[in-house]
């Protein structure tokens, strides 16, 4: 069964290179004005008025692990995702895009419009990621690795339903990011009802590009920072620490109460073939009236970072543009080739230790547990639509102290293959 | 170069004595400590700070073993999030909770006044309160290893929770103060349905009867083949080899002393109880396959000043056997005996009572989840002292009669 998954696979892989030979192929007829072709994306296009691209994504992993693997099944291949969608234009001010997975519990992902009356001023509403982490709000199919890293995967919020102002501005040198959100994310939402995550979300993120403007190899260069505070009701809080493959090393069993408080700083910067990145991220839960006696505990924190270096070593012009090799395969050309490396941590726990060393769900501070993890990573884009990445892990998980637990190495070798058109 | 090291060695010296002197005086400071917190002689003040949340779950759930955090005060000494659930089995109440607390609940090793556990008894199936102290006194004083007991006024959040009994935990503290000891095997009896010591068969059975509480991640083949064997053994026929077969897996002795105790104080609910046998622990010492019983739970004493003292012995597979050989039979009378000459020397027995009962009398009186009031704690108090009176006779004479008939 694996083996006919991997053929179909490897089927779709081809089908978008086909297309490229013929890229405008099935044009409709020009006198209703309607134009079909076949750029990034199969689209449709109405009289230069609306435009509809078609999205589809789908990916099969494989992966080997010493940990227990929670996002497989163990040493598998398995066609994990299944995604498709659309996107595109109405006039000139309003952008729209509606995606959702196929076979997932949580089907729907992006479905937003975005009102752009200039630039500087835009107004977007549905569902959508909150403007908070670098990663976490970069494109799966921009990303150097197989996953996002640990601390964006668990302390950026991801997506939620709500509205945001965003534009940038001062000649495209600050761009700028504020919304008001139903919750705080999917990365923090709850499986099961024993657990709480924010409620109503503010958020919001500044981003700078101050050489832009010049030629140097720090035009690139962006930082940024966000913020976000949510309510937080009464429970057992959702942010766990998991492994890169799911491997629990912290289930918070505290009580917290009061606000969610998240901070982040991110840097970029892309000089040529090499491109390195890096991100804080700080969540903050308050435990109001948590203690025994009803009394304020010190808040549970989870904070991580994480520096990532890539290196297109061939096949694209600079880091910014690895997914669209100037020579695809079967092109004339074998695609590109980008090589990458990152090291994260990511800690949960009080910040400092105050009282004895306990477990309790109201313990004036929470003994720690985190994870250090080291990924190696070289993607192969074939073309603009099919990759090849594999990667390999090491994870140095460490769960709290007073739970005794024992320090874990584990390496994970994984790889996948992606047809994204 | 000698001078400079018999210096060194001075100081090395010194600060050994010094480090010795805070170690050994801490040590005896706490046990000074818990001596007091099982004087008798006054009613102690316990408070626990239970978060209201945690509270609400602890009464709503009082049926269940819910551990919640709270934090224990008592005099000027606090642990905080030690680990609080409700207990007992007919005395679980969601009004007045029973309650233990283990202090290492949240934090290995953590103690308080050396203990890892206490029991807070609410005593609501005792209309006189003292049943279950005054019962743990006669076994204390007649050489039986018994827990310790005082009275204290419990306050949940400085709401006054009523008067609760004080009990010493039967774990590692007990067994190393009774038998200098730690790492032996103890068991609870585990009072899912009635057991009479039947043959259950394979170990696995045994886990239904007796709970452990020392070694619990051990395999049941590890913990549980002495039991199996014992009550294998016990339900073969009752030849000369029986006892010595027997005896290699419990203390009859030990045994028969301790039914007797029970039996002079007509509890009806201990090892020959009404519903088969209750209210004690089995221990089994390290590297041993020999058990003896540790007494718990004595709020079903005093029952009947005439009740027999062969009551039940023949619904019960082990005393029944055991009662059948002359040494173990008058061993059991010769306890019987002394139990009722300890009760009735000097009215001690009375006067233990009525010295209690005095202790207690403020405290009881403001105790609004104390089951049918005073008035009814006074009448249940003075049948005890009547019971105190003219039990001892009734006893004395039975075993004369049945040292009689053999």
């Amino acid at each position: 069964m694996t083996g006919v998954r991997a053929a179909v696979v490897v089927l779709l892989a081809a089908m978008p290179a086909a297309a490229q030979d013929a890229p405008a192929a099935a044009a409709a007829p020009r006198d209703l004005g309607w134009r079909v072709r076949w750029d990034d994306h199969p689209e449709i296009e109405w009289a230069g008025r609306v435009r509809v691209e078609v999205r589809a994504r789908l990916q099969g992993d494989s992966h080997a692990s010493r940990a227990a693997v929670a996002r497989a099944d163990g040493d598998s291949f398995d066609v994990g995702r299944r995604r498709v969608g659309i996107a595109g234009d109405i006039g000139r001010t309003v952008e729209f895009q509606i995606e959702r997975e196929i076979e997932h519990a949580v089907p729907w992902r992006d479905v937003y419009v975005n009102y752009r009356p200039v630039r500087g001023a835009q107004i977007q509403a549905g569902q959508f990621k909150l403007p908070f982490g670098l990663e976490e709000t970069t494109g799966a199919g921009d990303l150097a690795f197989i996953y996002r890293s640990i601390v964006s995967d668990r302390l950026a919020p991801g997506r939620d339903r709500g509205t945001m102002l965003h534009g940038r501005v001062a000649g495209r040198t600050l761009g700028y990011e504020i919304g008001m959100f139903a919750h705080d994310g999917d990365n923090a939402r709850p499986r099961h009802g024993s657990r709480v995550s924010g409620g109503r979300t503010v958020a919001g993120r500044v981003t700078v590009e101050p050489f832009r403007r010049s030629t140097s190899t720090l035009a690139d260069l962006q930082v940024g920072a966000a913020v976000a505070r949510s309510s937080l009701p009464e429970g057992f809080p959702a942010v766990r620490g998991r492994s890169v493959l799911g491997v629990s090393f912290f289930d918070p069993d505290v009580w917290v109460e009061g606000s969610r408080r998240r901070h982040g700083v991110q840097v970029r910067w892309r000089p040529g073939p090499f491109a390195v990145a890096a991100e804080f991220i700080r969540v903050s839960d308050d435990r109001r009236g948590q203690g025994s006696t009803g009394s304020d505990l010190q808040p549970l924190v989870a904070r991580g970072w994480y520096v990532s270096g890539t290196w297109v070593v061939a096949g694209a012009a600079g880091a910014a543009g690895a997914a669209r090799p100037a020579r695809p395969l079967l092109q004339g050309g074998f695609g590109s080739l980008q090589v990458a490396a990152r090291r994260e941590r990511l800690v949960l726990g009080s910040l400092s230790r105050t009282g004895s060393l306990s477990a309790s769900p109201r313990a004036e501070s929470v003994p720690g547990g985190g994870e250090t993890a080291t990924t190696l990573g070289a993607t192969w884009h074939l073309n603009r639509w099919v990759a090849v990445e594999g990667d390999v892990i090491c994870e140095d998980i460490g769960g709290p102290a007073a739970a005794a637990a024992p320090r874990l190495r584990v390496w994970s070798r994984l790889v996948r293959l992606r047809v994204a058109i | 170069m000698r001078i400079v090291a018999l210096c060194r060695a001075v100081r090395l010296g010194l600060a050994v004595i010094v480090w010795g002197a805070a170690v050994c005086g801490g040590g005896v400071a706490t046990a000074q400590a818990l001596d007091e917190l099982f004087d008798d002689r006054t009613v102690h003040e316990v408070r626990l700070s239970i978060n209201e949340r945690d509270l609400r779950e602890l009464r709503e759930r009082y049926l269940e073993n819910v551990y919640v955090p709270a934090d224990v005060q008592w005099r000027g000494e606090r642990v905080r999030n030690a680990g609080v659930r409700s207990r007992g089995l007919a005395s679980r109440s969601a009004t007045k909770l029973g309650l233990r607390i283990d202090f290492n609940r949240y934090a290995a090793g953590q103690r308080f006044l050396g203990v890892a556990s206490l029991v807070l008894d609410n005593l609501v199936t005792d209309p006189a309160l003292v049943r279950e102290r005054v019962s743990m006194a006669v076994f204390a004083r007649l050489g039986q290893p018994a827990p310790r007991e005082s009275f204290a006024r419990v306050y949940i959040n400085d709401r006054y929770e009523g008067l609760y009994a004080v009990v010493e935990a039967v774990d590692g503290g007990f067994l190393a103060r009774a038998f200098g000891e730690t790492s032996g095997y103890l068991f609870e009896r585990h009072f899912l349905r009635p057991y009479r010591g039947e043959d259950l068969g394979d170990e696995p059975a045994y886990r239904t009867v007796f709970e452990p509480r020392t070694h619990e991640r051990e395999a049941d083949a590890i913990l549980y083949a002495p039991i199996r064997a014992l009550f294998h053994e016990v339900n073969q026929p009752a030849d000369t080899v029986w006892r010595e077969r027997v005896g290699r897996y419990i203390d009859l002795v030990q045994l028969v002393t301790h039914v007797a105790i029970e039996t002079c104080l007509s509890e009806a609910d201990g090892v020959l109880g009404y519903a088969g046998m209750a209210n004690f622990y089995l221990y089994r010492g390290p590297g041993a396959e020999t058990h003896r019983l540790i007494v718990w739970d004595k709020d079903h004493t005093f029952t009947a000043i005439d009740s027999s003292i062969v009551l039940r012995v023949e619904e019960n597979a082990l005393l029944s056997r055991a009662l059948a050989f002359s040494d173990l039979r008058a061993a059991y009378l010769d306890a019987l005996e002394r139990c009722a000459r300890l009760a009735a020397a000097g009215n001690w027995l009375e006067s233990e009572i009525v010295r209690v009962s005095a202790v207690i009398d403020a405290a009881a009186r403001e105790d609004v989840h104390m089951p049918g009031g005073d008035q009814t704690r006074q009448a249940a108090v003075a049948y005890l002292r009547q019971f105190a009176r003219e039990r001892p006779a009734f006893v004395i004479q039975e075993v004369a009669r049945e040292r009689a008939k053999h």
